[in-house]
């Protein structure tokens, strides 16, 4: 490959507004996803690029000739004598596709693209000063890097806390760095010093110690200030026993966690009306005989459905952290320490799947409705309450209708929470499986690696960035590589998400309180 | 629509066709166009034993390697006049990379049959060398232009290179038959001189075996026979009786250069330091490119630098109907001087 000087990566030779091609050294390594940055002299105007795809072009005007000049390196290959091309730097070069994401203009300000670089325009790798104006709009809550193609730019990449309330998505596959990415986040959290909160739920028990050889919440040091622990079954010194009690559970609570067909919706419901509040009614659908109760309240249901809801009915009241004794729960606790900006850790890693359901239904819901209470009579007390951010793992679960709102409090967090506050985070390996128009409401897309067509799909079409040519690099983003959305953004944003452990080293730790100087009470009381 | 025993008239002439390529005749003819000995055009004999020699390859590493190739086109054919345009131009390559390439500027002549016999002549004298003969027709002056251009660069390639080196030309290195002998000798003695071995490759061969086999199909098919399909070989058409008394030290083979690829060519030679063993299986070295199996790659490289492709004649072209328009010319003169009316009924 020619010198050139450093940076420089090749030629403008057209296309289109939107689709821009170079041409480049083939000696020139060129990723999907690189930034780059197309320079237009006549109009002082600097063109920022997204490479989305790279192919192969050669000198020869013949369509052939590649396939032909493989076919006489496997001949030469056939009879002993491997041969290369010659003068492969002037045969041989590459030709990159571009989406044009804008220019920055002589005003130094952002612009859409809506014109042409200059042709023959030189391409280079960005300077620092092209991405002045994307370093504006970073958030406070920074998640990583940078990326451009596999290098990491010194520029951080993060979203503002204020846009928690507008939901979060995380899409990833198993091993591209869900984990990761959501330890970073609530680790974020917790250094943000109550500015915002975190209800984090914990089906794999891994964000509290983060498992072999990783780091958790527990090792951050705003710990032991900002983070609280609710567990079935804490450790000693690590948490508070998770109590909630069977009075808090509503109909549309057990209506979130299982299906119910029709008729079994409709007992529900008479149980809840007839068979007495406060809980009662789940503990009498638990302990007596359903033949007892079709005789007596639930006598125009079906013998069978009652049996379906015993059933269920027992399986909840059986639980250890289900308490008959309202006063024993901790609802109350989790709300007070979530109005005090906590990263709330809600270890659901020994329940099984609709139990934990059950719970994290429960708690959003009384989160939503305290909030919605607060908005609603006191303005002044919900202005002073921080933004609240519901984390959900397996999220595809409880979102896959958006008319499931009516009683399922996910959708209805997706449709309401901004107004009240609190945002959803869904952490999910299958966004196909979530309603179209639910992801809609998600303003911020963390979008790691995802191996199924269909879930690249939906996201590209519900994205608020357009991500349509960006399905190559979707499916070969790397464990770690996200693509980061959000309205704020002006484009999305290719970034490389700080490894937790190493990002860990450098968060100061809380200020301890100084000692009080020699004297400083000196005449104090006199 | 196909004549109605199509089927019978093309079987009738692949039979003819085989028959020719058939011959058992041992004589090469030595036409006028591609001679195989100076000054002389009775046809050479080839011994039937004459022997297949097979060769290893040589990457001859340090080893420079220059390529002399010219291209030229006729702009305007307007029967009683021409406008023609012509190059040629010189690659250096040395151990698998071109590092030089020198091209002269495209020469534009418009010639009439009178002036086409003119410019011969000056060009001859420039050369220092005196006529031998007179064009035949209009058309050959641009072949002679670019050759002469072609032996003026392959000179100074000769004078440029260190012993040891090699130059090759496209074509023979025997002169056309508008080029007298006395030009291209002196470059082969120059070669000789300086111990650089001079080589021409000929892409397409009019050499003939016996009545009107192609030599180089014949030469193929024999040393398929002889030494297999994966071999590379030369074989020698001319031996030293032929330049015996003349002065003349070039030497016509047929060979294959590759082990695989269906090419094999005419090269001549005038080998300054190298038996002929050594300098094929240098040439060998050189016919590896896999885009070019079998064909030195130096003389690709120069074929594509210097010839005139089609986008280059149309701007030419362009360019001409516009100097025409600012001379006065009206259009339909243009048009009546410049478009070939074969293109309209072809359209």
């Amino acid at each position: 490959m020619p010198d050139q000087h450093p940076g420089y990566r090749g030629r403008i030779f057209g296309r289109s507004v939107l689709d821009v091609r170079f041409r480049a050294f083939y000696g020139e390594d060129l990723f999907l996803g690189e930034l780059l940055v197309g320079a237009d002299a006549e109009r002082d105007r600097r063109y920022l690029f997204r490479v989305t795809d790279v192919a192969y072009g050669s000198e020869s005007s013949d369509e052939g000739w590649a396939e032909r000049t493989a076919g006489g390196l496997m001949a030469m290959d056939r009879v002993g004598e491997p041969t290369g091309i010659r003068d492969v730097e002037r045969r041989l070069y590459k030709v990159a596709k571009v989406s044009s994401l804008g220019y920055v203009g002589p005003d130094r300000g952002f612009h859409k693209p809506k014109s042409l670089p200059a042709q023959f325009g030189e391409v280079t790798a960005p300077a620092r000063s092209d991405l002045v104006f994307l370093r504006e709009r970073m958030g406070d809550i920074e998640i990583g890097r940078l990326r451009s193609g596999e290098d990491t730019i010194d520029l951080p990449v993060g979203i503002r806390g204020e846009t928690l309330p507008s939901h979060v998505g995380v899409f990833a596959t198993t091993g591209m760095g869900k984990s990761n990415l959501m330890k970073v986040l609530a680790g974020q959290l917790l250094a943000a010093r109550g500015r915002y909160a975190l209800l984090l739920f914990d089906p794999h028990g891994e964000y509290l110690e983060g498992g072999a050889g990783r780091k958790g919440l527990a090792h951050h040091p705003w710990a032991a200030e900002r983070l609280r622990v609710y567990s079935p079954n804490p450790r000693p010194g690590q948490g508070n026993l998770l109590r909630l009690s069977l009075a808090e559970l509503s109909v549309d609570d057990l209506r979130t966690a299982w299906k119910f067909t029709g008729p079994q919706s409709e007992a529900l419901e008479s149980a809840r009306a007839l068979l007495g509040d406060k809980g009662v009614w789940l503990r009498r659908l638990a302990e007596e005989e359903p033949e007892d109760l079709k005789d007596a309240e639930l006598g125009r249901h079906a013998l069978a459905t009652i049996q379906v809801l015993a059933r269920r009915a027992k399986r909840i009241v059986r639980l250890p952290l289900m308490t008959e004794d309202p006063s024993q729960s901790l609802t109350g606790k989790v709300l007070g320490d979530l109005a005090d900006g906590k990263v709330v850790l809600v270890d659901t890693s020994g329940l099984e799947a609709v139990e934990e359901t059950l719970v994290a239904s429960l708690l959003t819901r009384s989160l939503l409705t305290e909030r919605a209470d607060a908005y609603r009579t006191d303005r002044e007390r919900f202005g002073l309450l921080p933004r609240t951010l519901v984390a959900l793992e397996e999220a595809q679960r409880v979102l896959t209708r958006l008319d499931d709102a009516e009683f399922n409090v996910f959708p209805r967090l997706a449709r309401e929470g901004r107004k009240f506050n609190v945002g959803m985070c869904a952490v999910t390996q299958q966004p196909k499986l979530i309603d179209a128009e639910l992801l809609s409401q998600f303003n911020t897309y963390f979008v790691l690696g995802l191996a199924d067509e269909r879930d690249r799909s939906i996201l590209r079409s519900s994205s608020k960035q357009d991500l349509s040519d960006l399905g190559p690099e979707i499916q070969t983003l790397m464990p770690g590589e996200a693509l980061v959305t959000n309205p704020e953004a002006p484009f999305a944003l290719p970034t490389k998400v700080h490894l937790y452990e190493e990002w860990l080293a450098t968060v100061p730790a809380p200020e301890a309180a100084r000692p009080r100087p020699v004297g400083a009470l000196k005449g104090f009381y006199d | 629509m196909l004549v109605e025993d199509y089927g019978d008239r093309v079987r009738t002439a692949a039979g003819y066709l085989t028959r020719l390529l058939a011959d058992g005749g041992t004589r090469v003819d030595n036409p006028p166009d591609e001679p195989v000995a100076p000054g002389d055009d009775r046809p050479v004999e080839l011994r039937p034993d004459a022997e297949i020699v097979e060769m290893g390859s040589d990457p001859a590493p340090g080893v420079c390697v220059a390529a002399v190739d010219g291209g030229s086109a006729c702009l305007v054919n307007g029967r009683s006049f021409w406008v023609v345009a012509f190059r040629a131009g010189t690659v250096w390559h040395r151990d698998r990379a071109t590092f030089r390439e020198e091209r002269d500027e495209l020469d534009l002549r418009a010639l009439t049959q009178t002036d086409a016999r003119a410019e011969y002549a000056k060009a001859l004298a420039a050369a220092g060398v005196v006529r031998e003969r007179e064009l035949a027709d209009l058309g050959g002056v641009v072949d002679v232009l670019r050759e002469l251009a072609e032996w003026r660069r392959a000179r100074e390639a000769v004078a440029l290179a260190d012993p040891g080196d090699v130059v090759l030309v496209d074509g023979s290195l025997h002169p056309g038959a508008f080029l007298p002998a006395t030009y291209v000798a002196p470059v082969h003695e120059l070669a000789l001189d300086r111990g650089v071995d001079l080589v021409g490759v000929t892409k397409a061969s009019k050499l003939r075996w016996g009545r009107y086999a192609p030599l180089v199909l014949r030469v193929r098919r024999r040393a398929e026979a002889e030494v297999g399909h994966e071999a590379r070989w030369f074989l020698r058409v001319t031996d030293d009786a032929e330049a015996a008394g003349t002065g003349w030290r070039s030497e016509v083979y047929v060979a294959r250069l590759a082990r695989q690829g269906s090419y094999a060519f005419r090269v001549d030679t005038v080998r300054g330091r190298r038996s002929a063993q050594e300098l094929f299986a240098v040439l060998a070295g050189l016919s590896d490119d896999p885009a070019f199996l079998g064909y030195p790659y130096p003389l690709a490289r120069v074929h594509q630098f210097v010839s005139l492709p089609g986008h280059l004649l149309a701007d030419l072209r362009r360019d001409l109907r516009e100097a025409f328009l600012r001379e006065g010319l009206d259009e339909d003169d243009v048009d009546l001087v410049m478009r070939d009316f074969h293109l309209t009924l072809n359209a």
